[in-house]
Order: structure tokens, then sequence, then C-alpha cells
């Protein structure tokens, strides 16, 4: 569906949506945080409130996504988002800072009622002397990241993006049931392998109702270069976002095995953006797969033989179409019960879930330039931190520069071990030699 | 069928084909000079066509390899591929 003003009045939620719907209701049980995607653009130049509103509210597509509400119906139906054209638009909240720098906890800890509520929103913020950061959330079942991303530039620049795509084309043919049936039953014996305990993790359950708190690093373009040489020479050649995770990987083994000796493997699942490429769409419904690696303590001793252990890994489950796979078995679980489905999702790792979450944006950020208007001179993801475990690093770059937002729960890391953490990481992705 | 034998232009062929078919969405262009990265493969993608190479031409490139100059394009990648299948076949 095109953007024409006739938008549908429901959207059956994907097996994916379905998926990150039950990780908010086990975040929520476990933690009291919902699943939650934040999407932070700065603005060069300051945005007046009243023509935010303006473009806002002369979007025939926001009114309609502000008015979708979450419908889930009896056991075994599909749940749902129904267009509710009675619903107000949710508020466009107003910050003013004194200067650039952190964002206000309330901004990226919004409640989201998605029942009852809007599940896209959006906040302007005021830099004394400065530009205006415009702070995006949306409800992680509603749309991925780069889903989100494509809607904000849409919002920012409606005529310039006439040709987005809402929503997913059903495919032309299910595989017959059967067949989808031993497809998922395979792939959730491979799961209870892949995830068999012990595995490392930062997964505490002994606090609940925790803060989420977020760091980010920032490089330079010339450094952002090093990084990229640096793959290269670790042996990631084209796959740079596999020496990312390496170096990622490490650096949380390295900071484990000062707590505790380390005990069992790496667990990571890594999403992946199953849309065609060349094209941004479709905006609506998250458009992933996930990849499961499972990285043996001897391949986490340096960042090389990781990267090799992974492109390894990758290769395998790619041969044997894994991701594909996993894409047939959400599609299948979307009519289990919520109830039986999070058992489901928890009971292998007895609720560890994973050693930490992991996703790489790619360069999409470089899509950014202007946004209402106004010279765009930075985007930033704050990533859904999913509990359990409670970690999360979410890579990006914009312009060229590399740059990581880790987000952490106080149950999974203290300060100093934040600290630790990032500076083992920055000298495990930019080498001993970088001065 | 002698693989070795295959031109770079049949094997860019090939892998456009691939990409038309899997990869990339159906108003995208590509022929052999098209810069991969102006139509969007990523390093998965990129692995997806790797994968294939392995399965058509029985040819593994380890991604190390695979440096910016020969992913530039579909013919850089085929002429990659023409120049290990030769040397293989030495």
């Amino acid at each position: 569906m095109k953007q024409d003003g006739s938008f549908p009045s429901s959207i059956t939620l994907n097996g994916a949506d379905f998926f990150l719907l039950q990780f908010d209701r086990i975040m929520w049980k476990l933690s009291g945080q919902r699943n939650v995607c934040t999407f932070a653009v700065t603005l060069q130049e300051r945005l007046e409130y009243e023509d935010l509103e303006k473009h806002l509210s002369a979007n025939s597509a926001y009114q309609w996504i502000c008015r979708l509400r979450l419908q889930q119906g009896l056991p075994f139906t599909l749940a749902k988002w129904v267009f509710k054209a009675s619903q107000a638009l949710p508020e466009i909240e107003q910050y003013q800072l004194d200067e650039q720098g952190d964002l206000p906890e309330s901004l990226l800890k919004r409640p989201f009622n998605i029942e009852q509520q809007s599940a896209f929103k959006v906040s302007l913020v005021q830099v004394s002397g400065a530009g205006s950061q415009l702070i995006f959330s949306w409800h992680h079942a509603l749309m991925d990241a780069h889903g989100g991303e494509t809607f904000i530039r849409h919002l920012g620049s409606p005529e310039a993006m006439q040709d987005v795509e809402w929503l997913a084309n059903e495919p032309d043919s299910l595989l017959p049931l059967r067949e989808r049936a031993d497809i998922a039953l395979k792939m959730k014996e491979f799961l209870c392998d892949v995830s068999r305990l012990p595995f490392i993790s930062f997964t505490n359950k002994n606090k609940t109702k925790q803060a989420v708190h977020y760091r980010v690093l920032s490089f330079t373009q010339a450094q952002s270069e090093l990084i990229t040489e640096r793959a290269r020479k670790q042996g990631a050649g084209f796959l740079v976002s596999a020496f990312y995770l390496a170096a990622t990987a490490c650096a949380v083994a390295n900071m484990q095995s000062k707590k505790s000796p380390l005990e069992g493997d790496m667990l990571i699942p890594i999403p992946l953006d199953r849309r065609k490429r060349g094209v941004h769409s479709p905006i609506l419904g998250n458009q992933v797969t996930f990849l499961f690696y499972r990285i043996p303590q001897t391949a986490l001793a340096n960042v090389k033989t990781c990267v090799a252990e992974l492109i390894a890994q990758m290769k395998s489950l790619m041969r044997s179409e894994n991701p594909s796979h996993y894409l047939v078995m959400m599609d299948f679980l979307r009519r289990v019960p919520g109830w039986l489905y999070r058992m489901q999702l928890t009971s292998p790792t007895k609720g560890q879930m994973a050693s930490f979450y992991y996703s790489d944006t790619g360069d999409s950020l470089d899509l950014y330039d202007q946004l209402f208007g106004c010279a765009v001179t930075g985007a930033l993801h704050y990533p859904p931190n999913m509990y359990p475990p409670g970690v999360t690093f979410v890579f990006s770059r914009f312009h060229g520069a590399l740059q990581l937002t880790m987000g952490y729960m106080d149950s999974a890391l203290d300060q100093d071990e934040v600290e630790q953490l990032l500076a083992q990481l920055q000298l495990g992705l930019l080498g001993e030699t970088n001065e | 069928m002698s693989v070795v034998k295959l031109s770079a232009e049949e094997i860019a062929s090939q892998l456009c084909v691939f990409l038309r078919d899997n990869v990339l969405a159906p108003q995208i262009e590509v022929t052999s000079d098209t810069a991969l990265s102006e139509i969007g493969v990523d390093s998965f993608s990129l692995m997806e066509l790797v994968l294939f190479i392995e399965r058509q031409f029985a040819l593994e490139l380890p991604a190390e390899a695979l440096t910016p100059e020969n992913i530039a394009s579909v013919g850089t990648l085929s002429a990659y591929c023409v120049a290990q299948l030769n040397s293989a076949a030495v």
C-alpha cells in the first residue's frame, strides 16, 4: 500500500511483531520497562513547537499511525493494530535544556500503554542558545529501527518521500502447513541446542523495577576509518559488523571474567533486516529475522579469533537457511497464546535469554541531512534495552562517523563496570596503537 | 560443465540475476558496472552473494579476501571470481 490517503483500518501483527510484543510483556513483568525504540535527531537550527505541530497535524500518515491501538483477541486469533478514529493525537511534549547533553530520563522512559494510547510519540527538546532535538519513541511491536527512520524522514519531508510502502505485501504463497510445522519444530530443536545452559550472561533477576541507563561512544570520521581498517586486518573483510560484534563480545568476556571465572559460551542473537535492498520500505511491521551465534569461550580470547568464529557461524547458519526458518517459526507461533509463547521463549534458558543484545543499523543514517526544513547534525538510536539480560549495544554510523549506544540496567552493571567495559571496547575497536 | 571456462561476463550475468531475484527490490536496476554500495547491497546481502558463488561455481571466497575493490560492482567481483577459478585450475 502506498501513501495515497487510504490507510487500512487494521493491520495484523507479523511474526516478528508478535515476538517483540512477548518480549515487551516479559520485560514489563520483570523490570517495569517497555520494549520501546527511541531515536534522537539533532537539528542545527531551532524548530519552533508550533511549526512542528503544524507539520505533524498536516500529515495523514502520522494521524493514522498515532490512532492505531493494539487489539488482542481470543487465544489462537491474531493480534492486530486497529485504527480508532475518535482517539486524540498524543501530546507533543516540549523540554528545555540548558546545554546539549544527556536526554532527560523521563524522555527515555515514557509510558507506552499501546492498547489505550498511541504507539508512536514525538518530543521536542530546545537547547538554550543552540538548535533543537527531536525525540521519536515507538513501541517495538509497531516497527523496527529502519522502519522508524523511514517514517520519520517521511514526517520531515513528505513530498520527498512519496513512494514509500507502508505495509509488507502478503506473500504469494505460504509453504504447506505441515512443512511450516516441520520447520518450526526443527528450529525449536536448534534453539534449545544453541541456548543450552550455561552461557555467559548479564542476567540478574534479583532486582525488579529497574532503572535503565544509556551511554554513548562517538568516534570521529578519522577514528571510524581506522576502525574499518582494523576490521580488515582482523580478518573481517567486508563484514565490518562482525568485527564490532567480536570486539564487543571480547570486551564483555574480559569484564565478566574479572567478576568470576567464565562459565560456558556466549549466546548472542542478531537481528537481520530482511527488506529487499535499494528501498527502505515497508515501514510498518518488524522486517527482521535473527541469527543466533554461540561463541565458544576459546574464541573470546582475542578479537581476531572471535571474528573468524563469527564469520564461520554466519556462513553455516545462512547455508542451512536458519534465518528464514526462524521467520517461519515466528510466523507459526503468532496464534499461540501469549503466556504459552512467553514460556517457550524463557524456558530453554531458564529466563536468561542471551548474553547480551547487539545490532548494527549500518549506514542508513546517512540519509538524514534535513528534517522539517532544518539541517541535521546528529542522529542516534537508543536501543530498546531488552530485559533479561538488560544490556544492549547498538552500532550505527552517521555520515561516516561510528557511534555506539549502550543501554544497561542497574542489575547488570555498576558504574565502574560500565567504565571498564567501554574502555575495553574502545580498545578492542581502535586497537592498542591508537594514540 | 567446466566451471573454469566461464567468462567474467557469464558470471556477472548470473550474479545480476541472483541479485534481482533474491536481494534487490523490483524497481532497482543492476548491471555489471553498478556500484553495489549505491543500490543498498550491504554486508549481509554480500554474504548471500558469496554463498551463491560458492554453490553455483564451487568457489569459496573468504571474507578477508574480498577487498573494497573486489566487491565494488558485480563486474569487479566476477573478475575476481574468474581469477580465483583460473588459479585453482592451474
